[in-house]
This record gives structure tokens, sequence and C-alpha cells, in this order.
């Protein structure tokens, strides 16, 4: 009997509705040996299931991949895949399995810092090649003169393609000391340049303001750690001083569950309220109130669908209390709060512990905050972002319905 | 619209100060100490997780976890239900509306990369390149991909609405079909002007090779000099039956060669009957697996000029073994080489004539022969081959 192959692709291009399934490489054994059936192990109750899964399974599990996967294997990532698939099977996104270095990693990353090249990007629109949308400011991406807009081929002799994206993610999010050969093209892609770059822990600029034409000032928060609140306060004072007397506070692509920072943000604007709450395990609820506030500056939100966490209580503190406008998408609908919880060997947990009520007593939970006025990304919006890795404040249609708003 | 960012670290409210310990003593067996280790995870998850744990779910999450940690996104385990459905998707026909779909990673969202002539989804005025954002009034991204067919299958003759945003419009809109058992189609063919015979091939089936023959011997029958085969889109199938398509087109010779991890060689050749018209293969970007290995074959025993994009680069292939409890692992075992022996992992195929499509070209459900530059430089050189 001649093998039956079904090849196909996979890893973000996966088979849809009805499609058959070219997608899913199948193929069955011949019926000489190997096929079919290879372990039997219905579960015996009290014999070898007596835990959280079935040993035998297991074994037979990790047999098959040790014995018939092309590519190497390993005892210790296997081990670690029980432990994040076990985890995973929770099945909130937020409560999740840390190995040892993926545990150091967040705690260094929770202070607003980050470790790696400095580089964000987003696929160029064929998955042929990566564009650059962000190079942080004294990164080793940024000494080694990469330049938003600069498209990524090739990292480490691997084409940075989507059937490769895998080994690709691997290598962008690598955080350790060896060097990682990048091929850059620039935009118009007419000159290639080569360099090594060695991660590095680099302080994060989580605040870019600048002064639009009207009065209008515009700040654009990438996350929210501690700090961020007195650093957001410094610039708003300096936008004020440059002649601002309007706000545009872009969100969309903040997403924070630190409670204290979310306070002290909505404390800058909204005073004397109860802004949001989170409803505990046990039942009990904790309240998150402000003081006086600091600013009666006329204020618009940018919220996105990646506006997620505690910080999507913000927008909506901001609609019940009447201090400004909401525009853009809906949010992300995700507001938890977790703790991390570190294990004996290095290893960790992040653990979902609370759901965020806004300052009406609605949780943020599947329904996110909607906005008062709607205003999606369009598709130009999109393209000229993977084309040229940015998308100019003058022809964002998010920024220019928040300045129509404002007027 | 989103940068991915490798900034993640802002998610975390308080870190529990005291480690929780398990006795990192020496165990017998590893997997003594891997038990504990789990038992530890479900007592901490227990004390603190806000929701209901299911325990059914965490354990598929195991042998999820254990098989995907070799790195390789094709190798994976199966519960009994996903089993199920993807056996039910191998037999060519059931209910649905008509749609084939991928995740685009530019903006995370459910791409429809065809609706097929005559399906639901095509009755009710869905077009190729729209994008699948919700059905039955529940949200949908790309993070969805999985659910989205659980939402929009079930009994033929009932009723789903689906949500999809159309970007060359910039609308919305909201279509209610009535599913029904589609079969896939999957050739399509039609006569160019100078006798040229145009077959596009958009996934590799079961029937697909009858089709494709048909489709040739009407050429042949109305006089066709040449053969333009489309495999734009088209992200594989079965290998079989692709290489039946390869042996009509080269020579005797070798289609491809499969290797598997203990360095076994298996050859699939065709014999020496074909039909000696010139070809030019159509690829693109999204041209994946079996689209590989026919543009491989023809292109290595120059019996086809390619003409269009790099190709997707999928050179390996998976074997699915079921377990006696219904579920299955999927694995992949060997790769396969093209016949001069180049593996296209990750690499693609580089096209004769690279033609690129200008980004808002890319998003149009259908091209106009007047917008579609690859067809046209596809019949270009394929005329100067006739002459």
């Amino acid at each position: 009997m001649e093998k039956r192959g079904w090849m196909g692709v996979g890893a973000g291009i996966l088979v849809g509705v009805i499609s058959v399934g070219t997608l899913y490489g199948i193929s069955y054994l011949n019926s000489n040996g190997q096929g079919g059936v290879i372990a039997d192990f219905q579960k015996v109750p009290g014999l070898l299931n007596k835990g959280a899964y079935n040993q035998t399974k297991a074994k037979a599990l990790s047999e098959v991949i040790r014995t018939a996967y092309i590519g190497e294997t390993n005892n210790e990532d296997m081990v670690e895949g029980i432990y994040k698939g076990y985890v995973y099977g929770v099945g909130d996104g937020y409560t999740t399995y840390l190995d040892a270095d993926n545990f150091s990693k967040e705690e260094t990353e929770e202070q607003g810092n980050y470790i790696g090249t400095g580089i964000r990007f987003t696929w160029g629109i064929t998955n042929q090649h990566l564009v650059v949308t962000d190079v942080v400011p004294n990164s080793p991406a940024d000494q080694a003169g990469i330049v938003v807009g600069d498209k990524i081929f090739e990292i480490d002799g691997i084409k940075a393609m989507g059937s490769n994206d895998t080994k690709i993610y691997e290598k962008l999010a690598y955080t350790g000391n060896n060097p990682v050969e990048y091929v850059f093209m620039n935009n118009e892609e007419t000159e290639t340049k080569t360099v090594q770059l060695v991660v590095d822990v680099v302080e994060v600029n989580l605040i870019d303001s600048k002064l639009l034409k009207d009065h209008i000032g515009y700040i654009e928060l990438s996350g929210l750690v501690e700090d961020t609140p007195d650093l957001l306060k410094q610039s708003i004072d300096q936008l004020l001083s440059d002649g601002a007397t309007q706000l545009i506070l872009d969100l969309r692509s903040a997403s924070s569950s630190n409670c204290e920072a979310v306070q002290a943000l909505t404390n800058l604007f909204i005073g004397n309220e109860e802004v949001f709450s989170v409803k505990n395990k046990d039942g009990s609820v904790t309240p998150y109130s402000t003081t006086e506030a600091l600013y009666d500056i006329p204020l618009v939100v940018l919220t996105s669908t990646f506006t997620e966490g505690v910080i999507e209580a913000f927008p909506a503190a901001v609609q019940a209390f009447d201090r400004g406008l909401v525009v853009g998408d809906k949010t992300a609908g995700n507001g938890t709060t977790h703790i991390r919880v570190p294990l004996e060997d290095g290893s960790g947990l992040s653990i979902t512990t609370g759901i965020v009520l806004d300052a009406t007593g609605n949780q943020i939970m599947d329904e996110g905050i909607t906005p008062d006025v709607a205003q999606k990304t369009t598709t130009d919006n999109t393209l000229e972002l993977v084309t040229t890795g940015m998308l100019k404040l003058e022809n964002d249609v998010v920024v220019q319905k928040a300045i129509e708003v404002l007027k | 619209m989103k940068q991915k960012s490798f900034i993640k670290g802002t998610a975390i409210g308080f870190v529990l100060s005291t480690t929780i310990l398990f006795g990192m003593t020496v165990f017998a067996d590893k997997y003594d100490f891997i038990d504990k280790k789990i038992e530890v995870i479900e007592k901490t998850l227990d004390k603190y997780y806000v929701g209901e744990l299911d325990k059914t779910a965490m354990e598929e999450g195991i042998y999820k976890g254990l098989v995907s940690s070799v790195g390789d996104p094709y190798t994976t385990y199966y519960t009994k239900e996903e089993f199920d459905s993807i056996m039910e998707k191998t037999s060519g026909v059931y209910a649905g509306i008509g749609v084939q779909m991928m995740v685009d990673q530019t903006d995370n969202t459910i791409l429809v990369t065809d609706v097929f002539e005559g399906s639901p989804a095509e009755k009710a005025g869905m077009l190729s390149k729209d994008k699948i954002v919700g059905a039955e009034g529940q949200p949908l991204t790309g993070d969805d991909f999985n659910e989205a067919p659980k939402i929009i299958k079930g009994k033929p003759g009932t009723k789903v609405t689906v949500t999809v945003f159309r970007p060359s419009t910039n609308e919305t809109l909201d279509l209610e079909m009535k599913r029904e058992n589609v079969i896939y189609p999957s050739v399509s063919h039609k006569m160019l002007e100078g006798d040229i015979n145009y077959i596009k091939i958009s996934s590799f089936e079961e029937l697909t090779y009858d089709q494709f023959k048909e489709a040739l011997d009407e050429g042949t029958k109305a006089n066709a000099e040449g053969l333009i085969i489309d495999l734009r889109d088209n992200t594989g199938g079965l290998l079989d039956v692709t290489v039946q398509i390869v042996d009509e087109l080269i020579p005797e010779g070798v289609i491809v060669s499969t290797k598997d991890k203990n360095g076994k060689v298996k050859e699939m050749t065709s014999d020496d009957q074909y039909v000696d018209i010139p070809i030019v293969v159509l690829v693109n970007e999204r041209s994946a697996s079996a689209s590989e290995v026919l543009s491989g074959a023809l292109k290595d025993h120059n019996r086809a000029i390619l003409v269009g994009n790099r190709t997707f680069g999928k050179g390996i292939v998976q074997t699915i073994m079921p377990l006696t409890d219904g579920s299955a692992i999927k694995v992949t075992t060997s790769q396969y080489f093209t016949p001069s022996g180049v593996c296209i992992q990750g690499e693609g195929i580089e096209p004769d004539y690279k033609v690129d499509l200008a980004p808002e070209l890319m998003i149009k459900a259908k091209l106009e022969y007047n917008e579609d530059l690859q067809l046209q430089k596809a019949v270009e050189v394929l005329r100067e081959q006739i002459q």
C-alpha cells in the first residue's frame, strides 16, 4: 500500500471552514508495522491514571516523537512542554507557566526595561520579510543604524518567511549572549546590510508626545508601569507650557494590568471618584479611588482592540464621569489582574486572580469598552504600516477623527 | 494595525514574595518529579486562579504541550474531538458554507482565500479576500481561527450569520447563509487568446487529478499550443494526486523524493508518456507544499517556466498516528526533495520571472486581466515559448 501524503501549510496559515485538509499534513503509515495504533492505554482509574494525567500516554507520545520526528528532540523541552501545556489547558491567556528564562525576563520587563535587540516589527504583506516599525532608542539595533521601515530578510541564515515563523520568532525573542546575524535591506530594497546584534537590557520610553496644529497635544502610551504616570505628568506639563489647550491620549497599543498605575493615570484627569474596582477570587471587592485631579484640559482617549488589561478601566472611567470622549475601536475586553508565583526550581506561574469592574460596576470581560466615536483603522492605514513601517499621524484616520472631534 | 511588540511585561500586577517549594530532592524516576511539580502547580492554581479549573482540558494540555515542545508547528497532538473533525474534512464533503480561509498575519484577522462556486457563501455575496470578523454575533480575530469553524459549521439546512469586513470597499457586512454539504471544486479552466489553455488548481484533493485531466484533454481538443497552470494561493493537498498530475507533464524521471529520520529515501517517478507543449506555472507567496512539489518538478525537468513570486517554502511531510483513546499525534516524519535534490523548507522556490503585485491589488478579490500583471507576464513568456 502506498503512502498517502497530505501536505500543506500550517503555522499561522491554517485550514478553513470547509477546506479539505490541505493544510493539515496527514499521511497514514503503511500497514506493515508501525502505523495505526501505537499504544493501548485506556484509562484505568486508580492504576496508571492516579494523577492529573495518564503517564503511559505521555510516555508513548514522547516515544513516538523520539523515534519518528525528523529533527532533534530533547527530554528537557518535552518536560517543560508538559508544564506549559498543563497550565495552557486552563484556557485563560494570562494564566501561563513560565520557564526559568521567561520568568526572569518578565521580571525585568515589568520595570519598563526591555531585553532584546530593540526592534519592533510587522510582517510585510507577502510574509516573506519583516518590516521594522520601531527601534528602541539606544538599543543594539539603534546603535547599528537600523531605522523604521528597514526590512529584515534573514536572521542567522534563516529566511524571514511565514514558513519559518516559529524559528524566526525564536531568533527575534532570543535573550542569550551570543550575537545574532541579521540581514537588513532599506525600505526601497536598494541596499543590503548585514549586522551582528547582541541583546541588551534597555530602558524603554513608553511615552511619545508631540504638539500638533491648533494647540492639540498628542501623547502615545505604549505601556504603563509603576513610574509611567509621573513621567506622563511631566510630558503633559511640557505640552501645556508649549501652548497645548487640548489633549489626545493614544492608548491603542497600551496594555497594563498594574492597578496602582492605572489608578494614578486616572487620577491625573478624574478627581475624587471610585474609578474602578477588582473582584477577587473570594468574592471580595477592592475599590480604587482618586484624590484631587491634576488636569481639566479637554481630553480624547484613543483605544483599539489591543488596549488591554486593567488599563481598559481608564477609558471606561472617562466615559462614566464625562471627562472626555473615547475614539477608536472597542478595547480587548480582558480586564483582569494577575500575580506571578515563583516556583522552587526558578520557573514560575502567572495566574489570573481578579476581574476588573469598571466605574459603573460592569465586568470588563469578553466585552470591551465601546468608544463614543467608532473609528476603525482602514486598509490604507494598514498597507502604509506594513509597507513603510510607520503610519504618519496626518494619515492616521483615528487620530484625524480625534482632531475632528476636538474641533 | 498592530505592531508586534516584545515588551509585554506590563501585564503583571504583583509578584508573590514566597517561592512555592516542592522538595527538589532526587526522585527515583523522572516522572515522579514531573508528577510532583504538576501537583504543586495544580494546588497553586486552585489557590489563586479566579475562575473554575477544567481538569480535563488541562490534562489534554499536557499531551499538547509535550508534543508541541519539539518546536515544529506541524508536530501536534489532536484531542479526540479535533481528530474526528479532521477525519471528517478529509472525506471532502461536509456541511459548511464553502470557503477556504487563513490567518492574515499582517493584522491578525481571518482572511477568506477562496469562495467556492455555487456555495452558500457565494450565494450570500461573500468574496475572496473578505475578512471574517464575526459569526453568530460573536467577534472573531486571527486568535479564534480554530474556533471559527466550530461556530460556522453545522447541520445542512440550518442558517448561520457571518460578519465580514471588505477591505477593498471598507465596509462591514452581515451575511446570512444556509449551510449545505459542499464539495470542494479544485480545478477550473478556460481557453485564453492564442490557443493557451489556462488551468487553475486551487488545491490537490481526491478528485483533482480527474478534474485536471479533463481540463487538459479539453485543451488538447481545442488545439491548445501552450499551458498555464495557476498555483497561486494553492496551499497544498494530497501528494499522490500531485504526483499523478506531474506524471502527465514530464518525461520519465523523478518527480519528488522523501527522506525520513533514518535516511530512508523514497522516490516517486513518472513514466515516459506526457503532454509535450510549453508550460508556464504561476506561483506566489501562498503556493505551498504540494504546489511546490509540482512547480519544483516541472522547473527541474525544464518543463515549465515559473512566473510570479517566491513560493511559501514547505518541504516537510507529516504522519498522523491515531491512538486507542481516539486522540492522535501528527509528527513531521520526512523531508521532500525536488528532482535536483533541494529541500525547499523555509526557502521556497524562486520564480524565473519575478512579478510583484501592488499591495492594493494583493487584497483585491478577483483581478481583471488588465490588473493581473503576473498572468500577463505568463502569457507573454508562454507566447515566446510557443513560437
